[in-house]
């Protein structure tokens, strides 16, 4: 895969880098997404562009999958390889097509594996104000507050050019 | 108490309501949980006003929705842009263990679901929507602060415009700014409870502008929000998928 890459060599927490490629003979523009990547944490792929874009990753241990990196934001991929690729696809076609060449590939090098970092979750009381309620009989599973780190205040949402058809 | 804060907790109560199948205009629907899921925890239930709603944005092609967290197979899998070409996007009512509890934009008003975190990224935004039916009136808030407060056209009583707690699901420009619709439409998760259909399509409840902006303020609507064009203009410009309308009586 002929995609322009870069490398930065760190300690246990390595930093990385980049790349994207019109290398081969493709009409389109890139893509442009970004990958960021420290030894032992989660990849980013990021995204300037105004548009979300799907795309698909793999990495050097056998993993991959599909996202789709918001516009003009970033997301986590699964993988802590140490290498991955991803591949760009086309965001007005949701066929899979690939934006071939147009995506971006990360290497970190790591002198010794790094455990994931972990935080400390603040324990959080429950909320007091709720009147004192009968203990449920049946273990059911009930949400709890939210905990799932957020990606930053949503975007104006993108208008999409159709004639409604809501009830008017 | 102040205004803005008497309204954020009317909001509050209101989605207490919905939550425990009381609330809504219909009123007599205890709201659906898809496959049996169960009422979130009060405490997961969002507060309008008092902190920044949680909008999960779909990132995979198609989002696979649980009746319970950690069920092994989908009750339903929704696709990701929607039919008409929006992110799909859900309103966040809670977590368990890396699921999150969602509204969901499908009949009957109400349904919840599960869905794997992973499978989409979760933002916030403070702004919300209140429509009070009564007053015909709609108000933009971000937290507790208004920032906009206009008339509004609600269904009539045989097309009546449902209460509850819906969010925006798509925002759709119209080809024609000066037609029914106005220059921009947005679509509700939520469904008219008198039609079984629109014009041949899903009965769904929309806030958008107006080529009749004399009848603002009134009861004439299928079922929609009709506010007037420089106002959904303005809020086009400013909300994002995701944000909670509250449909108060």
């Amino acid at each position: 895969m002929r995609l322009k890459t870069a490398a930065v060599l760190a300690g246990a927490m390595a930093l990385t880098l980049v790349g994207a490629s019109p290398a081969l003979a493709c009409s389109d523009r890139d893509a442009g997404l970004k990958l960021k990547g420290s030894c032992g944490a989660e990849w980013v792929v990021s995204n300037p562009n105004d548009y979300q874009i799907p795309f698909t990753w793999k990495d050097n241990a056998g993993g991959h999958g599909s996202d789709v990196a918001p516009a003009q934001g970033s997301i986590q991929v699964h993988s802590t390889a140490t290498v991955i690729e991803v591949d760009a696809i086309k965001p007005d076609q949701y066929n899979h097509r690939p934006w071939r060449g147009h995506g971006a590939i990360g290497v970190l090098h790591c002198k010794t594996p790094t455990p994931t970092p972990t935080k400390p979750t603040p324990t959080k009381k429950p909320p007091t104000t709720h009147p004192a309620t009968p203990t449920p009989t049946k273990s059911t599973p009930t949400a709890t507050p939210t905990t799932t780190p957020t990606s930053g205040s949503a975007p104006v949402a993108k208008p999409v050019t159709k004639t409604p058809t809501f009830t008017g | 108490m102040p205004v803005a804060a008497t309204r954020g907790a009317a909001a509050v109560l209101a989605l207490g309501l919905l939550l425990t199948g009381c609330g809504g205009g219909s009123g007599k629907k205890t709201p659906a949980t898809t496959g049996g899921s169960p009422a979130p925890a009060a405490a997961a239930t969002p507060v309008l006003g008092k902190e920044p709603s949680k909008i999960a944005a779909a990132r995979v092609a198609q989002v696979q929705i649980y009746a319970n967290p950690g069920d092994g197979s989908p009750s339903m899998t929704l696709r990701n842009p929607n039919p008409d070409g929006a992110q799909r996007v859900f309103l966040v009512l809670g977590e368990q263990n890396g699921w999150l509890h969602v509204l969901l934009p499908v009949p009957p008003n109400g349904s919840k679901g599960w869905i794997k975190a992973g499978d989409v990224v979760v933002q916030t935004t403070p702004y919300w929507i209140q429509v009070q039916r009564s007053g015909h009136r709609l108000t933009v808030f971000s937290g507790t602060s208004k920032v906009l407060d206009v008339p509004a056209a609600i269904g009539t009583q045989d097309t009546p415009t449902p209460g509850g707690l819906y969010y925006i699901a798509e925002l759709l420009k119209a080809p024609n700014p000066r037609g029914d619709y106005g220059p921009y439409a947005y679509g509700l998760s939520g469904y008219s409870t008198s039609l079984k259909q629109f014009g041949g399509h899903d009965p769904i409840i929309g806030i958008h502008g107006t080529n009749q902006p004399k009848l603002v303020g009134t009861s004439v609507s299928h079922g929609c929000v009709r506010v007037r064009n420089d106002v959904i203009t303005k809020m086009a410009k400013m909300l994002p998928l995701g944000t909670p309308v509250d449909i108060q009586a």
